[in-house]
């Protein structure tokens, strides 16, 4: 039985954990030496695949998904945590219509509507600036929806009614009371978005098409497309681009995992 | 008085960016689709009202229902064989000790951090005909007769591409499965074990039953995840061979950015959203309706 176990545990390390493996072994390699067979040790190729990468714009683009993940961040946090607070935790007579509303815009996947989105965009100006991979992030109806959820499940109606008698201001009792309290929540959340706008691709390939305000999905789906298709740099690239998420997800796995299902689970 | 209109006042402050945002940025984006589906658009000018023709001439091409058949593939993949297999993962992670449940917790997340480009491209390298992972597994076990070239062959890519879309997600999913596990009281499962139930029965009767607010959260996730599918496909095959791995959503981008129809990509958008309200619609009507309470 524990022989089965432990062949268990191997098989999901191995199936997880492979395929980031491969990508790290791959970015030792020359780009043409990749082909000749699945890169499974290590060659010495990687200081050079570094050089490559580096000789091109990619620390101007990781400032870029640098920056644009951090301004999503808190953009979409706050406006997630201010509407949810507002539906969660007071009578007022939007209230369900709010509600059903970011329901529904929860429910049209983000993508069906970008030609309009890109369109709106250049309308506004901001063709080919960050703005339209950062603005989307203001409007982001599965963090409204967490946000009402986790709120209503975790700050009892009574500490703020105490305090409103208590005569304190409402800024007070959301910033002083509510806050410490969905701590957690906007751990999780904050995780959340750091990740997908990190990680996001279409948005900003069909939005920027300067490549001086490029994010790293982008860049690196270019990368080395001039003179021939440079794999091992790539790899290289992909590795650096993984690194923040990893950090992250090392320091913040135990919350964010905690966090993420308040929305469904009603304890 | 001063204090109800206070509390007012904040209601406003607090509600408001919100609803205008979305309504800038999630709702009236919409509204030039709609128009422009009823329009001979290139994406700069507008060409002429055509009415409905937009409509009639993208679901006359046969590109329109290969997307279809190719997005609700990879839905029925991700809900019917994904999340079994993440319910299965997440009983499992439940009756671990903690130390390895902690390190089951990260195997599973693990792939669902990893950035989409980075996943395509190293499953691109396992799907690659000579010396790819899966043939040169297939052939150091005898089975050459099996090895092919994954990614072209108009009978594996979708099933291949789709794969890939599980390994990444079924991790994510069972956690979300887990922590809602997590929530049913032990006594239930002590009171059952008094009773004589083994784990199956267990499992069966008391933790999937009670885990349906849970279940039709992911079962939301995953399925409109999967409608949105598009990434995956333009990184791996870019929607080859020929149209035979485009998505609904990939088809509505190739119209309209790559052969500048804007007006018959917006119709497919909108096509689309109909399906997705539709489907939304179903789920939250007939899917977990009644709570199961002992």
């Amino acid at each position: 039985m524990k022989v089965v176990k432990w062949i268990f545990i191997a098989l999901v390390t191995a199936v997880s954990l492979f395929p980031f493996y491969v990508m790290i072994m791959m970015s030792t390699y020359y780009s043409e030496n990749i082909f000749k067979g699945l890169p499974l040790s290590p060659s010495d190729y990687l200081t050079e695949n570094l050089m490559t990468v580096f000789k091109t714009d990619f620390i101007r683009v990781y400032a870029n998904s640098l920056t644009v993940s951090f301004a999503a961040g808190i953009l979409g946090v706050l406006t997630s945590t201010l509407i949810g607070y507002a539906v969660a935790k007071f009578n007022f007579k939007l209230k369900s219509f709010l509600n059903y509303f970011i329901i529904i815009t929860m429910m049209v996947p983000a993508q069906v509507g970008l030609i309009g989105y890109i369109i709106e965009m250049r309308h506004m100006g901001f063709g080919n600036t960050l703005m339209p991979v950062i603005l989307i992030w203001s409007a982001w109806s599965f963090g409204a929806f967490f946000m009402v959820q986790y709120i209503r499940d975790t700050v009892p109606t009574e500490i703020l009614e105490c305090a409103r008698i208590d005569g304190a201001s409402e800024p007070r009792i959301l910033f002083g009371i509510a806050m410490p309290l969905i701590k957690p929540g906007i751990a999780t959340l904050s995780t959340l978005v750091f990740l997908w706008s990190w990680n996001n691709y279409l948005l900003p390939l069909v939005t920027i098409n300067n490549a001086k305000s490029f994010t790293l999905p982008v860049f690196i789906s270019t990368l080395g497309i001039v003179h021939r298709t440079d794999y091992g740099a790539r790899m290289a690239a992909l590795a650096m681009a993984t690194l923040p998420v990893l950090i992250i997800f090392l320091l913040g796995s135990r919350t964010f995992i905690k966090g993420i299902t308040a929305g469904a689970v009603k304890g | 008085m001063n204090k109800f209109f206070s509390t007012k006042m904040s209601i406003a402050v607090f509600a408001t960016p919100a609803l205008l945002l979305f309504t800038v940025f999630c709702v009236y984006p919409l509204l030039p689709q709609l128009w422009m589906s009823l329009h001979n658009h290139n994406g700069f000018q507008n060409l002429g009202f055509v009415g409905f023709d937009n409509y009639w001439s993208v679901m006359k091409s046969s590109s329109f229902w290969v997307s279809h058949r190719n997005t609700y593939l990879i839905v029925a993949i991700s809900v019917l064989i994904g999340l079994p297999l993440s319910m299965v993962f997440a009983l499992f992670i439940d009756v671990q000790t903690p130390r390895l449940r902690r390190f089951f917790k990260s195997a599973a997340m693990f792939p669902a951090i990893l950035s989409v480009i980075v996943v395509s491209q190293i499953w691109v390298a396992f799907y690659e005909p000579n010396w790819g992972l899966f043939n040169t597994i297939l052939r150091s076990i005898g089975l050459d007769g099996l090895t092919r070239s994954w990614l072209t062959n108009e009978k594996t890519v979708m099933i291949s591409i789709g794969l890939t879309f599980l390994w990444q997600y079924i991790g994510l999913n069972a956690i979300l499965l887990y922590t809602g596990i997590k929530t049913i009281p032990k006594n239930y499962y002590e009171a059952a074990l008094i009773d004589g139930a083994n784990a199956f029965q267990v499992s069966t009767r008391i933790t999937i039953p009670l885990l349906q607010d849970v279940m039709k959260y992911v079962l939301i996730l995953s399925s409109l995840g999967s409608m949105a599918f598009y990434a995956h496909v333009r990184v791996m095959t870019a929607g080859g061979p020929g149209d035979l791995s485009r998505t609904v959503i990939y088809q509505m981008y190739y119209t309209a950015f790559d052969t500048s129809q804007f007006g018959k990509g917006t119709a497919i958008a909108v096509i689309f959203i109909l399906q997705c309200l539709v489907i939304s619609f179903l789920i939250q009507r007939f899917v977990a309706r009644e709570k199961v309470e002992f």
